[in-house]
């Protein structure tokens, strides 16, 4: 099995929409400070007039006093904030299950699973290797967009800028890390089901663009009508409702409640997974 | 004698369709067998159950001695190209060796040069292998099968689709690694002519069965120069012979006889059987060859 996982980790290393995959983490990173800096600048414009608008016949050196101080706290976010936002925000969900999707589906779709199916005591130990791409993906796109979005923000701002890395915020990456590694485990398992790298990536797309919200809305309103259970909400237990919900200063059962969806979005598509190719004839 | 892999009753259904029924074939180490069928036989199905990439819904498989559960721990003695090689079609053929090379634990600075040099591909460089030939291509698959040092290489088709030039390449590897290694081969073809030039052993598969199963020497014997008498009165026929001091003969069935010896004495032989009031419906000077014989046993040119 590890020579499996050091196959596919020098495959890992090798692929070129890694590259494009961590070109496109590195524009997000680089453009989430410049468009915050450009629309702070423009609500601060705009919240002047209309500080002006309503404090009409107040004395006229208090407007500009209070103005100025408001729109510094609402508009510069630490970058803490800014890295938060892009997790929350499903940025880097659609490139997991882009990348995961071409990487392990291209092992079927050129036939070179074929090479080496066969002589492994374990098949199911093709998935793992693909697991521990997967885990390793994740941490290199939030290392990188991470890395990038302080370089970019220092600059945008001038170096007058808070970097905002508390306990919290730690706590927060940590759980947003589990729920876009789960997100990637669940791709690695539609990718497995299906053996099309097509289908995979419009699943994973939909997922991330909240199609698992759609498709549990009847069931919630069935669920609702039973007593006792009035106001609970499958969503919240969709991976990527918990990934949009995270983010600082969340309730601590929120935080955990995406850790359990993340653990268990991990283990039953990596149970799931490998008894897939372990049973399942290699086409 | 010493089988490298048996199969016993060996069973694989697609829904209703069996595609392999109760095939149970014997290969010997060092040999080479050619596993003969028309397209949709079930060649590719076996082979596939034999390298592990699908289960046999019944029938037992072993491989150097071991079967069952504990065939796996001898699995990585096999190589296996089947159908179309499996390649990542953006990286050079090098690079896909040493993907191959490095799953299986071998040595990758020492094997792919050697590999590459056995299937002469060492020229190929940094080429990517989407812009090779399927001569080349098929080479690949052939190296890909050489990875670990197997003891058992399994080649499904492996010259489909080649040139004459590079159908001799290939024939040419497998005789030569067979030779200087000892490596046993399993090669699948419906081109029986090349198939005879270097198998040691057939198996003939039809309709997912085993029809027949068999090595170069049998074949030989199966095939042999003979005189071909077709007649009604096969009795009196044979006193004729008798009487004329033939005594290498066969009767295959009511009415035919096969004769083994005296093949330049037809016209003697057609004098006799006139002297001796024997009608004859036929007399020809036969010598089949593989593909007669596979045709002959498959139910004839309207199965071909």
């Amino acid at each position: 099995m590890l020579n499996l996982v050091k196959m596919d980790l020098y495959r890992f290393s090798r692929t070129k929409s890694l590259i494009l995959m961590i070109a496109v983490c590195l524009f997000i990173a680089a453009m989430y400070p410049i468009m915050t800096k450009i629309t702070g600048e423009a609500g601060e414009v705009s919240v002047t007039v209309s500080i002006d608008e309503e404090i009409s016949s107040d004395d006229d050196s208090l407007i500009s006093e209070n103005s100025t101080s408001d729109t510094d706290d609402i508009l510069q976010p630490s970058a803490a904030d800014l890295f938060e936002s892009i997790c929350a925000g499903g940025n880097i969900m659609l490139l997991i299950v882009i990348f995961t999707t071409l990487f392990v589906c291209a092992e079927q779709k050129n036939g070179f699973i074929k090479n080496i199916a066969g002589q492994q005591r374990f098949r199911g130990s093709l998935i793992f290797s693909k697991i521990a791409v997967a885990a390793v993906f994740v941490a290199l796109i939030f290392i990188m967009t991470l890395i990038f979005l302080i370089i970019t923000t220092l600059i945008v701002y001038k170096g007058d800028v808070t970097l905002g890395f508390d306990t919290e915020f730690f706590k927060v990456v940590g759980v947003q890390y589990l729920l876009h590694f789960a997100l990637s485990m669940l791709t690695i398992l539609l990718c497995t089901l299906t053996r099309s790298s097509t289908l995979s990536m419009t699943f994973g797309a939909l997922i991330v663009a909240g199609l698992g919200s759609l498709i549990c809305m009847l069931p919630n309103m069935l669920i609702n009508k039973i007593d006792g259970l009035e106001s609970f909400d499958i969503t919240n237990y969709a991976v990527e409702n918990c990934i949009q919900a995270v983010t600082s200063g969340v309730d601590s059962e929120v935080l955990t409640r995406s850790v359990i969806v993340a653990a268990a979005y991990i283990v039953i598509s990596g149970f799931a997974a490998v008894a897939l190719m372990q049973k399942r004839d290699v086409k | 004698m010493e089988y490298l892999l048996t199969t016993n009753a060996l069973t694989k259904s697609f829904g209703k369709h069996k595609a392999v029924n109760d095939v149970s074939i014997h290969i010997r180490q060092g040999g080479i067998y050619g596993l003969i069928g028309r397209n949709g036989a079930g060649k590719t199905t076996l082979l596939r159950m034999i390298s592990g990439l699908c289960a046999a819904d019944s029938g037992e498989i072993t491989l150097f001695g071991y079967s069952g559960v504990q065939r796996l721990q001898v699995m990585h003695r096999m190589g296996v190209l089947i159908e179309n090689t499996g390649y990542y079609p953006n990286i050079s053929a090098a690079e896909n060796l040493k993907l191959k090379c490095i799953a299986m634990g071998a040595d990758y600075k020492k094997s792919v040069p050697q590999l590459l040099e056995i299937v002469g591909l060492s020229d190929t460089g940094n080429k990517s292998v989407k812009k090779f030939s399927l001569g080349m291509k098929q080479r690949l698959g052939i190296a890909f099968a050489l990875v670990g040092n197997p003891d058992l290489v399994i080649l499904d088709e492996p010259i489909n689709g080649l040139d004459p030039q590079g159908i001799v390449e290939v024939r040419d590897i497998i005789e030569k690694l067979n030779r200087e290694r000892n490596i046993t081969f399993i090669v699948s073809s419906h081109i029986l002519e090349e198939l005879s030039k270097i198998a040691t052993d057939y198996g003939i598969i039809h309709n997912g069965r085993l029809i027949d199963e068999f090595s170069t020497e049998q074949l030989g014997e199966k095939c042999k120069e003979r005189i071909v008498i077709l007649t009604d009165d096969t009795a009196k026929a044979c006193t004729v012979l008798e009487s004329i001091g033939i005594t290498q003969y066969k009767v295959v069935d009511l009415t035919t006889i096969e004769v083994f010896e005296r093949l330049d004495q037809i016209s003697q032989i057609t004098m006799e059987f006139a002297k001796a009031n024997v009608r004859l419906n036929g007399i020809t000077l036969k010598n089949e060859t593989l593909e007669d014989y596979y045709l002959n046993v498959t139910g004839g040119q309207k199965n071909a």
